[in-house]
C-alpha cells in the first residue's frame, strides 16, 4: 500500500461482462459524466472484451498492479494516479462466469501493490451472489432495473434514462465521499499511521452548504435541503436547521463555510439575494481560495477553491444587481416544470466537488516553483484577486486544470492581469 | 505576458497533415478504451495543428453516426473558428494584428460516397471544410467502365471494383494535392498536399478497397518518403503495421499476405476473381503487389524504423510511438517528431 502519497488521484476502471447488454452504454455515460470536457476529470478506462492476446473466453487486460500469470504486459497506470476506483457493473452473466467471479475476488483481495477501491454495482438481483469480499460491500443499486428489453435499449428511452441518472447519482456521491473523505482523513488519521487511501475505511460524509435569502421565501432551498438529507448520503447545511437557538449566527456560518466537511455550495439566487448581507458574507467567505501549503518555501503556492453552483430562481420581470463573487461558476435555472431538477442540481454540484478535489490533488503532484501558483479551478478575475501574489502584480505563471483557455478568455485575462501567464496542467511538468 | 492558450502561429499555414482514423470498436475495447478515448486523442492531435494554421486532410464519409470522425473534426474546427472570430474582434478593437487563421478540414470524398453529400451539408460546413470529390474519371476509369451514379447504390462487380480503384487513388491524391477549377470563372482553388501522415486504428478485415485503407495510406506515404506516424497501441490496421515494423528479421506477418485477406474477406475474394475481366488503370496496383511492396518497405525499415518512417524521433521514441496506448505520450511524440521533420520554430504544441 502506497503510504507516501496521501492525496487521492483516482483513475476509474469500469468493468462489464462482454454479454452484458447495458454495460457499454453505461460505461460510456460514466466516462462522459466524470470527464465533462476540456480535459477536466479523472481518466476512465474500460475492461470488458478479452485482451488482444487472450483466448476468446479470457479476461480483459489486467489492471495496473495486478499480477496475472502468462504473457500479459502490465498496464501502465494513468500518469500521477494513485488510487484505482473499480466499478464492476455486475449482472447475471458476470456472476455466472467463473473466470470473472475469480477475477473480481482477486481484485478485491489483492491490493498490496496498489490502492484500489471497489464500487460494485448491481444491474441484476443475482449481483449479490458474488463471492465475498465483493458481496460484503454496499453495492450501488441503480433504480429502474431490470429494463424490459436491455438488448434493444435506445439511449433516449425514459426507462434507460432513469437507470443512467440513478447510477451516476450514486457513483458521484460515492466518488465524492471517497475523494473528499480521504483528503480530510489525510490530515488527521494519516498522521497517526493510517493511509489516506485505505480502501477498507469508510469515507467520511461531505456537506453541501445551501446559501439562500430567506426574505424571498424558503423554496427552492428547502426542497434542495430535503433532497440532500432524504435521498443522498450527503449532509446539507441549512441555516434554519443547523444554527442552534441562542448560538451566534455569524460564528456558526463562518465555521460551516470554512469547515473541511463543506465540499460545495449551492447559492439560490433570488431577487433579494444580492442585497442580503449574510448571503453576501457567506458567499464571499466560501469563494475565498485557501492556500494549502502556506509556510512552505521554495515551491509554488497551491490554492484550493470549493465549487459553487448558482441556482437562478428569480421570478419574471424582477431586477437584481450582479454578484461579482459568482465569477465563472456554473449557473442552472430553477424550474418546477422539471420534476427531478433537485436531483440534477445536487448531483452536478457534488460531481463538481469531486472534480475540484481531483484537480487539487493533481495540482499538488505537479512540479512547480516559487514563480508559479497552482489552482484547482478554471481561473476567473473574482477569485484570482483573492491571491496576494496576483494583487501584488508579481510575475507568476498560473497552472490551472483542463486544457487551454479559449483565445477570448486568455485575451481578457491578459488584459486584466498583464503579469500573469496561464498554463493548463497538461502542459505543466509531470511529477 | 502571453498565455499558453493564445499560442498561435502561421508556421503550418497552407500545409496539410493527413489523418487516418476510424473507430474499430472491438479492437479498442480489447485495449480498455472506447470511442471517447479516440475522440479525445483526435482533438488533442488536431487542435494544435489547426492553431498553427495547418489543414487536416481526412478521407471520411458523411454518415450521420456518433462515431464518425468527420463530424468530430468539423465540430472542433467550428469551435476553433468561433473562438478565432472573437479574437479578430478584439484585435480590431485594439487596432492590432489579428491572430493567425485556423486551418480547415480537407475532406477527400471518394466515389460513390460523395453522392450522399447534399448542398445543405456542403453549405452548412462551407467555412470549415473543403470537399474534394475524387471521381471515377480522376481514378483513370474511362468510357463504359464508368458506373452511372444512378447505378451506384446497386452492388455489382463493376461497382465494387471501381469503388476500390477510386479509394486507392484518393489515398494517393491526399499526398499530391489538387487544383479545383471553379467552373468557367478562370479561377481555381489549390488544395495543398499532405506533408505527413498520422495513422491510427483502421479496419483489417471487411474493408471495401483492395487492401486495408491504413496499409494503402502507409504505402503511399512511404513511397514519397513522407513522415508516417503509426500509432499502433490502439490496435486495428495501424496496430498490425506497428507490430510488423517492430518484428525481427525477415518474418512476414500474415496480415501482409494476400492469402490471409482472401481467406477472411469474401467481398475481396469475389472482387479479385472477377477483376481479371476489367482493365486496371495504369497506376493501380494489384493487392498482391501492393502488399509485397509494403512488406518490402517494412522489412528494409526494421533495422532503423525512425529513418524508414521519417518520424524525426530517435529509435526508442519511435518504438514508443509504435507501441504506446497512452494518449498523451502518443500525441506528444507525434508533435515532437513533426516539429523536427517540418523544421518548426514552435515546438510548444
Amino acid at each position: 500500500m502506497d503510504k507516501i502519497r496521501i492525496v487521492p488521484i483516482p483513475v476509474v476502471y469500469v468493468l462489464w461482462h462482454p454479454r452484458c447488454a447495458l454495460g457499454e452504454v453505461l460505461a460510456k455515460r460514466i466516462l462522459r459524466w466524470l470527464r465533462p470536457g476540456n480535459g477536466l476529470g479523472p481518466q476512465v478506462f474500460y475492461r470488458s472484451l478479452p485482451a488482444p492476446d487472450a483466448p476468446d473466453d479470457g479476461l480483459p487486460p489486467p489492471l495496473p498492479g495486478e499480477s496475472r500469470p502468462g504473457k500479459y504486459a502490465e498496464s501502465a497506470m494513468a500518469k500521477a494516479a494513485n488510487l484505482q476506483v473499480v466499478v464492476p457493473l455486475i449482472d447475471d452473466n458476470m456472476v455466472a462466469d467463473p473466470v470473472w467471479r475469480h477475477w473480481l475476488v482477486a481484485l478485491a483481495t489483492n491490493r498490496e501493490r496498489v490502492s484500489r477501491h471497489i464500487l460494485p454495482t448491481a444491474l441484476d438481483p443475482t449481483a449479490y451472489n458474488m463471492p465475498s469480499p465483493v458481496s460484503d460491500q454496499n453495492y450501488l443499486r441503480p433504480a429502474g432495473l431490470p429494463l424490459p428489453n436491455p438488448s434493444a435499449i435506445a439511449e433516449a428511452d425514459p426507462g434507460f434514462a432513469l437507470v443512467e441518472r440513478s447510477l451516476l447519482k450514486q457513483l458521484t456521491e460515492a466518488m465524492c465521499r471517497l475523494l473528499l473523505g480521504y483528503s480530510r482523513r489525510a490530515a488527521s488519521e494519516v498522521a497517526a499511521g493510517a493511509s489516506a487511501l485505505d480502501g477498507e475505511a469508510a469515507p467520511l460524509k461531505v456537506k453541501v452548504f445551501l446559501s439562500h435569502a430567506k426574505a424571498d421565501g424558503a423554496a427552492p432551498a428547502s426542497r434542495l435541503r430535503d433532497y440532500i438529507n432524504g435521498k443522498t448520503q450527503l449532509d446539507a447545511f441549512y441555516d434554519e436547521n443547523d444554527i442552534a437557538f441562542g448560538s451566534s449566527f455569524g460564528g456558526v456560518i463562518q465555521r460551516a463555510v470554512q469547515s473541511s466537511e463543506t465540499a460545495a455550495m449551492i447559492a439560490v439566487r433570488t431577487t433579494k439575494y444580492s442585497s442580503r448581507p449574510w448571503c453576501r458574507r457567506e458567499l464571499s467567505m466560501f469563494r475565498r481560495p485557501i492556500c494549502v501549503n502556506a509556510g512552505e518555501s521554495g515551491t509554488a503556492q497551491r490554492w484550493r477553491l470549493y465549487p459553487l453552483l448558482v441556482v437562478e430562481a428569480m421570478e419574471g420581470m424582477e431586477l437584481s444587481a450582479g454578484i461579482p463573487e459568482f465569477g465563472n461558476s456554473q449557473v442552472v435555472r430553477w424550474t418546477d416544470q422539471v420534476p427531478d431538477i433537485d436531483e440534477f442540481i445536487v448531483t452536478t454540484v457534488i460531481r463538481n466537488a469531486m472534480l475540484a478535489s481531483f484537480h487539487a490533488a493533481l495540482g499538488a503532484s505537479l512540479q512547480a516553483g516559487p514563480d508559479q501558483i497552482v489552482i484547482n479551478w478554471l481561473p476567473d478575475a473574482a477569485t484570482l484577486l483573492q491571491i496576494p501574489a496576483v494583487r501584488q502584480q508579481r510575475k507568476v505563471e498560473v497552472l490551472h486544470p483542463g486544457r487551454r483557455l479559449s483565445y477570448l478568455e486568455a485575451t481578457t485575462m491578459d488584459e486584466m492581469f498583464p503579469t500573469l501567464t496561464f498554463t493548463p496542467f497538461e502542459r505543466a511538468p509531470a511529477p | 505576458m502571453s498565455s499558453e492558450s493564445k499560442l498561435r502561429s502561421k508556421e503550418l499555414k497552407g500545409k496539410a497533415i493527413a489523418l487516418s482514423i476510424s473507430h474499430e470498436k472491438d479492437q479498442l475495447l480489447k485495449r480498455g478504451m472506447g470511442f471517447d478515448h479516440l475522440k479525445e486523442m483526435v482533438i488533442k492531435l488536431a487542435q494544435p495543428l489547426l492553431r498553427h494554421g495547418a489543414n487536416i486532410a481526412y478521407g471520411g464519409n458523411w454518415d450521420e453516426r456518433e462515431d464518425n470522425f468527420t463530424y468530430v473534426l468539423l465540430n472542433l474546427i467550428s469551435a476553433e473558428r468561433e473562438d478565432y472570430s472573437g479574437a479578430e474582434i478584439l484585435a480590431e478593437q485594439a487596432d492590432s494584428e489579428p491572430p493567425p487563421a485556423i486551418g480547415r478540414l480537407l475532406n477527400y470524398a471518394a466515389w460513390p460516397h460523395y453522392r450522399t453529400i447534399t448542398p445543405r451539408i456542403e453549405a452548412k460546413w462551407v467555412n470549415t471544410c473543403s470537399i474534394i470529390r475524387v471521381t471515377q474519371e480522376d481514378a483513370g476509369l474511362i468510357g463504359d467502365e464508368i458506373v452511372r451514379d444512378w447505378d451506384a447504390p446497386r452492388a455489382s462487380r463493376r461497382r465494387n471494383f471501381n469503388q476500390a480503384v477510386v479509394l486507392s487513388v484518393m489515398r494517393r491524391l491526399i499526398l499530391e494535392g489538387r487544383t479545383l477549377k471553379l467552373g468557367d470563372t478562370g479561377r481555381s482553388e489549390r488544395i495543398p498536399p499532405a506533408v505527413a501522415r498520422v495513422l491510427l486504428s483502421g479496419k483489417v478485415e471487411s474493408y471495401s478497397g483492395f487492401i486495408p485503407g491504413i496499409f494503402e495510406e502507409a504505402l503511399s506515404a512511404l513511397r514519397k518518403s513522407l513522415p508516417v506516424y503509426i500509432l499502433g497501441g490502439f490496435g486495428g490496421a495501424a496496430g498490425c503495421l506497428a507490430r510488423a515494423v517492430l518484428a525481427q528479421g525477415d518474418a512476414r506477418p500474415d496480415e501482409l499476405k494476400l492469402e490471409w485477406h482472401e481467406a477472411r474477406n469474401a467481398k475481396l475474394r469475389e472482387m479479385l476473381a472477377h477483376a481479371k475481366n476489367f482493365r486496371w488503370p495504369s497506376d493501380i496496383q494489384h493487392p498482391k503487389d501492393a502488399l509485397d511492396d509494403l512488406f518490402e518497405f517494412i522489412r528494409k525499415g526494421r533495422q532503423d524504423p525512425s529513418a524508414a518512417l521519417q518520424t524525426g524521433l530517435d529509435g526508442p521514441d519511435t518504438r514508443q510511438l509504435l507501441e504506446t496506448s497512452d494518449i498523451d505520450s502518443a500525441t506528444q511524440l507525434v508533435y515532437r517528431g513533426l516539429s523536427g521533420r517540418l523544421g518548426l520554430q514552435t515546438n510548444r504544441f
